[in-house]
């Protein structure tokens, strides 16, 4: 009867252990999955600023996964328009966006405020974490190839600009 | 035998411990909102703050006043379409409160615009579409820009004000405001937080539930 109950309660012990464990190494192997893909250290300190400076700045609208809302932003997760011209995204990013445009196949029509005070490594640093992040795989995004980008934007007419 | 006995007491308390929690849990969930806002004593009466008469338009040109409110209890913000900062944290947030209650007749939603000069009836009938949600559910109301913002000080009591230091040129608190069905202001959220809007869908049904017992 005693060596029954110790033995029950063994056994409970240890499958919660193990689920316990397994939990633990799948969550694990999840944030190891979209890291392990960035050899370069460079590219890490990019993304990891990148996420920062995305929380601040683009978060509030475009959401914390890029899913964007609605009809009303467009998202920046699996975009056709965004992973189309890299060149493009720079040149929103520092001098906004208005007008219509066709993003996976649905037009949105919200002006977008350019972030003209970030210097170009802040605007590298964004666009190589929304390029490497909700299963992007760009690899980094560089200073020089934002210089090259900013030197031939078309700078939107906003309305309310400030 | 007499070994293992506290083992299975103990056992015990630890299967019955999420229960004993979720019945606390459960009676606090029971209360009863406050009423905010300064009170009044009168003949020994006790008069609550109220929201204050209002009429504006809304998205489809119709005439919004406090008896499209009459039996209603509704969830009030300020916002603005082009504002780039709090606004679309807000809005997603509102959605889930939509949706949580697009079956219910009783739950409506009025958000104010507070740049009545860019925010056209059209524009905000963009807006609502592009959200996908429809009047008489949910309506963007615009009017006289002195009368939104006097309405949310005094009867909303949150922050409203054009202030060209704040980015898009709007001063506004990111509260969603909880209005029963006598106008009396009955919480308060922030709108730009998940969990603070978790507690609104959890509250409006009590509310409702204030009005069914009586």
């Amino acid at each position: 009867m005693k060596n029954n109950k110790i033995a029950f309660l063994q056994l409970c012990s240890t499958l919660f252990l193990i689920v316990f464990l397994l939990n633990c190494e799948s969550r694990q192997k999840q944030t190891e999955d979209s890291r392990e893909n960035f050899s370069d250290l460079k590219q890490k300190q990019y993304y990891i600023e990148g996420k920062r400076l995305y929380k601040i700045h683009c978060s509030n609208c475009h959401m914390d996964e890029g899913e964007g809302l609605a009809r009303l932003i467009p998202p920046l997760a699996q975009s056709d328009f965004m992973l189309s011209d890299i060149s493009r995204t720079i040149c929103i990013i520092k001098y906004g966006i208005a007008g219509e445009i066709d993003v996976n196949g649905v037009y949105y029509n919200q002006p977008m405020p350019g972030l003209i005070h970030l210097k170009d490594i802040e605007i590298a640093e964004i666009a190589t974490y929304i390029y490497n992040s909700w299963g992007h795989n760009e690899g980094i995004i560089s200073i020089p190839q934002v210089k090259e980008a900013l030197k031939s934007c078309n700078k939107p007419t906003l309305p309310n600009q400030q | 035998m007499r070994f293992i006995r506290p083992d299975i007491n103990r056992i015990f308390f630890f299967i019955l411990f999420p229960f004993i929690l979720n019945a606390c849990y459960q009676a606090n969930s029971e209360k009863h909102l406050p009423y905010l806002g300064n009170r009044i004593y009168q003949d020994g009466d006790t008069l609550y703050h109220q929201i204050a008469n209002f009429s504006f338009i809304d998205q489809d040109s119709s005439l919004v006043t406090n008896e499209d409110f009459d039996g209603k209890v509704y969830v009030a913000d300020f916002f603005f379409t082009s504002c780039p900062t709090i606004c679309p944290k807000m809005k997603s947030q509102m959605l889930r409160v939509y949706e949580s209650f697009k079956d219910n007749d009783e739950v409506m939603i009025l958000s104010h615009t507070i740049d009545t000069k860019y925010d056209t009836i059209p524009l905000l009938k963009s807006y609502a579409e592009r959200l996908d949600v429809e009047a008489p559910k949910w309506r963007f109301v615009t009017g006289k820009q002195e009368e939104i913002y006097e309405l949310g000080q005094e009867s909303y009591m949150v922050t409203t004000a054009e202030d060209e230091f704040s980015p898009g040129g709007y001063m506004h608190s990111g509260a969603f405001i909880l209005v029963d069905k006598d106008r009396r202001v009955r919480g308060v959220y922030d709108g730009t937080k998940e969990e603070q809007v978790d507690q609104l869908i959890r509250d409006i049904p009590l509310l409702l539930k204030e009005y069914e017992e009586q």
